[in-house]
């Protein structure tokens, strides 16, 4: 699916307005070009006014202004109507669907515009077999818009360059969640699943009228309940925090490097930093190695003077004769009685019983012992010379952890070096720096303190899932037992079974989905991937949190390139596009605003390839289409449109310029 | 002579192993069940203590020929019949009483002092019990 064509009327900078996207190379990309101001976020609200009824990108400025395009409403007399329109035209390979939305505004006595009505009216042609063209308006057509471009899922539309840049800062799992969500069609599943939840509680509680014990049992799995969904809401709450600092250190970040003075500094900062994660992350794993072996090695040196002592025991033993063939006392005492080898069946004269009756006597054990010490023989030789390295092994692990911690120790003092430098910094900028350098500070520290919460939090939900558990079989037991209320319990029994079936298949399909979306995003992503052999895997785990491992085996997502952030941001929306079958474009607002040197262009090289398969719409200002991108763009654009302002600065103008 | 097929522990001692868990002390959280048993079993060797009540902790066929080692040095360490090994209940049952007992101690290790340091006191005594060895 493509956009073919979009107008506008009155709306906003928008006064009469149309856009075609003629597809004119292999690559269908188009790129509109505006200086900061003249309405490239407009258009990108238009998309979402049309479709959705809304304006999600509106800056502080435009909020106060009316929808209605100023000039038409300076020109109107109080009381005259006006109409704006937004109209999109879609065309796949077999259809062609306009999807329009009409206001109608009347101008009041204080000049502003009051809205009479709102409309949303889709058509679509069908070019197979001559069905012909039916339309939906209002609810219909919202219903209509669901299965073409649902709401739900409108960002991996309609981007803005800022969130490509933020998107797996920004409530990594729960925006991955809520989009699978959307594309795996579980929501009546879920309202289902809702709607079973409640009837169980219902039931349970005329369950409990009944019997004191049912009551009980259902009064702790209900406090435990409670408790479960406090900790549920602070984990959120926690992780919602965690955003937060993780975007002001971003935020603060990208600001110190846009500091041209400072930005050297910002650079070796970061670059510390990514050191000092890695030196950590092998300081736990030292330490672990440490601790591994203080546990293990407490057997071995408590037990050393007896592994020398039963080895020593085994050794005289042996020496001595005493310990028997691996045959048993009894078979031998058999072949005395029968005078026969119960080996080769052959007869046994009197001297060869003798011999055997002489060593029979000899045997201080019984067979199942003396196997069991010549089996261990080998473990306690084993033993003895592992414990002797005690100290050898113990002491190299020190070692090396010292030389990791006097490497974490001269980092974080590089890193406190540069932190009082920029915190002393004076230039005409010097308040903005000071306060974008504490808050990235005080972030960092609050970061810690809420990861180390989260997991506090995690450990005790975890607890708490146990027990309701337990909880729900001691009710359930209960239940059970009580003889009356046959029918409720009937009732009870069917509605359990029923919601744990829905469960099970909303939670399956949500698997399903999100395996096959990792697979897909993995696979883009080495696919474009500038830096090729330095990442190894990509994870997206059950709580729907991404995860990216280095070669080297460490997690890396929070060391990323804006660059490769982005990178990563577009392979998991293409991810979602293929796996969903919906086919939509993608219209990105100022797309390297974040991305800076080398990586600008291979971002813009990833763009131009992915064009080659889906339709893109790219926004840029002056600055940033610069003569890198231009040299990436120019010779495959299909169109490319300049956006200014009249002289009133009221009103858009459109230059198609295919330069 | 009974043929156990798996090792027990007290009931009560579950919550002292779950403090250990959640302070990870000694890396206990990558620890199977098996070797945490060993751990104790090495702490409390000196003064076995019987088991008030019985808890199954890990199956037998989880032991292979070197723990089964440490299992007979342990009972070898109090008893001079090397007769009694093809008896894995008593075996066992000592072994039990010990790990028993050296989860009192851990238990004691927690209520005597700071968690943060107690790796650190561990790999000390560990090395006093070493530099007494006759190596």
């Amino acid at each position: 699916m493509r956009i073919h064509k979009i107008k506008f009327i009155n709306y906003r900078q928008y006064k009469n307005d149309e856009i075609t996207f003629l597809k004119t190379t292999d690559n269908d990309l188009y790129i509109l070009l505006a200086s900061n101001g003249v309405g490239k976020t407009n258009f990108l609200n238009g998309l979402n006014w049309c479709l959705y009824e809304s304006e999600p990108h509106l800056g502080a400025k435009n909020k106060t202004l009316p929808m209605v395009n100023l000039t038409i409403l300076d020109e109107c007399s109080v009381g005259d109507k006006i109409e704006v329109l937004v109209e999109i035209q879609l065309k796949t390979k077999t259809k062609t669907i306009w999807l329009s939305r009409k206001a109608t505004f009347r101008k009041t006595e204080t000049n502003t515009p009051f809205q009479l009505s709102n409309d949303f009216q889709i058509q679509i042609q069908d070019t197979t077999d001559n069905k012909g063209t039916s339309t939906f308006t209002n609810d219909g057509a919202n219903q209509e818009l669901n299965r073409i471009l649902p709401e739900g899922i409108r960002e991996f539309f309609f981007f803005d360059g800022e969130r490509l840049n933020n998107y797996f800062i920004d409530e990594n799992g729960v925006r991955i969640e809520s989009s699978i969500k959307e594309i795996s069609k579980i929501k009546h599943l879920n309202k289902m699943i809702n709607r079973l939840n409640k009837l169980l509680v219902e039931y349970q509680r005329k369950l409990g009228r009944q019997s004191p014990n049912i009551e009980q049992a259902r009064k702790n799995l209900e406090e435990i309940s409670v408790l479960k969904l406090h900790t549920e809401e602070e984990l959120e709450n926690c992780k919602q925090q965690i955003h937060i600092s993780k975007s002001k250190i971003e935020e603060s970040k990208e600001f110190l490097r846009g500091q041209d003075n400072i930005e050297e500094q910002e650079i070796r900062r970061s670059s510390f930093k990514e050191n000092l994660l890695t030196i950590q992350q092998k300081i736990g794993l030292k330490t672990k190695e440490l601790q591994d072996h203080i546990r293990n090695y407490f057997t071995l040196v408590s037990f050393y003077p007896f592994f020398k002592k039963l080895l020593a025991e085994i050794e005289s033993k042996s020496a001595s004769g005493k310990l028997p063939p691996p045959i048993s006392k009894e078979t031998l005492e058999l072949i005395i009685s029968v005078k026969k080898c119960e080996i080769c069946d052959s007869s046994l004269d009197v001297s060869q019983i003798n011999k055997i009756i002489k060593k029979l006597k000899l045997y201080d054990l019984s067979s199942g012992s003396s196997r069991i010490l010549v089996e261990i023989k080998g473990s306690l030789e084993n033993f003895i010379l592992k414990t002797e390295k005690h100290k050898e092994i113990s002491g190299k692990i020190l070692r090396e952890l010292d030389e990791l911690e006097k490497d974490d120790d001269k980092i974080k003092s590089l890193i406190s070096k540069i932190d009082i430098e920029l915190s002393k910094y004076s230039d005409d900028n010097k308040e903005k720096i000071k306060n974008a350098h504490n808050q990235r500070m005080n972030n960092e520290k609050l970061l810690v303190i809420n990861i180390e919460r989260k997991g506090r939090l995690k450990g005790s939900l975890n607890n708490f899932e146990k027990q309701y558990l337990k909880l729900e079989c001691e009710l359930d037991f209960e239940i059970k037992k009580d003889k009356t209320s046959t029918l409720l319990k009937q009732k009870l029994r069917f509605i359990k079974t029923a919601h744990k079936v829905a469960n099970t298949v909303s939670n399956e399909i949500m698997t399903e989905i999100r395996e096959k979306i990792r697979d897909e995003t993995e696979k883009i992503f080495f696919d474009f991937i500038w830096k090729k052999d330095t990442y190894k895997h990509l994870q997206l785990s059950e709580n729907y949190e991404i995860g990216l491992t280095h070669k080297n085996d460490l997690e890396c997502l929070g060391s990323l390139s804006a660059a490769e952030r982005a990178l990563l941001a577009l392979a998991f929306t293409l991810a979602l596009h293929n796996i969903s079958g919906f086919d939509a474009p993608l219209v990105v607002d100022t797309p390297v605003a974040r991305i800076s040197g080398r990586n600008r262009t291979n971002f813009a090289e990833t763009l131009a390839e992915t064009s080659k398969q889906k339709q893109l719409i790219l926004f840029f200002t002056h600055a940033e289409y610069s003569d890198d991108i231009k040299i990436c763009f120019e010779h495959i654009l299909s169109s490319f449109t300049k956006l200014s302002l009249n002289q009133s600065e009221q009103n858009i103008i459109m230059e198609n310029n295919n330069e | 002579m009974n043929n156990p097929d798996r090792l027990y522990i007290e009931k009560n001692t579950r919550k002292i192993i779950k403090r250990i868990e959640d302070e990870n002390l000694l890396n206990i959280k990558n620890a199977t069940n098996k070797e945490i048993f060993i751990w104790a079993m090495s702490l409390g060797y000196k003064a076995p203590l019987k088991l008030e009540s019985r808890d199954g902790w890990f199956l037998d066929k989880n032991l292979n020929i070197s723990d089964k080692a440490i299992f007979y040095v342990c009972y070898s360490a109090s008893h001079n019949d090397v007769n009694d090994f093809a008896d894995k209940s008593k075996i066992y049952t000592y072994a039990e009483e010990c790990a028993n007992r050296g989860f009192r101690i851990i238990n004691d290790y927690f209520e005597s002092g700071s968690i943060e340091t107690l790796d650190r006191r561990l790999l000390l005594e560990l090395n006093d019990l070493y530099d007494k060895l006759e190596i």
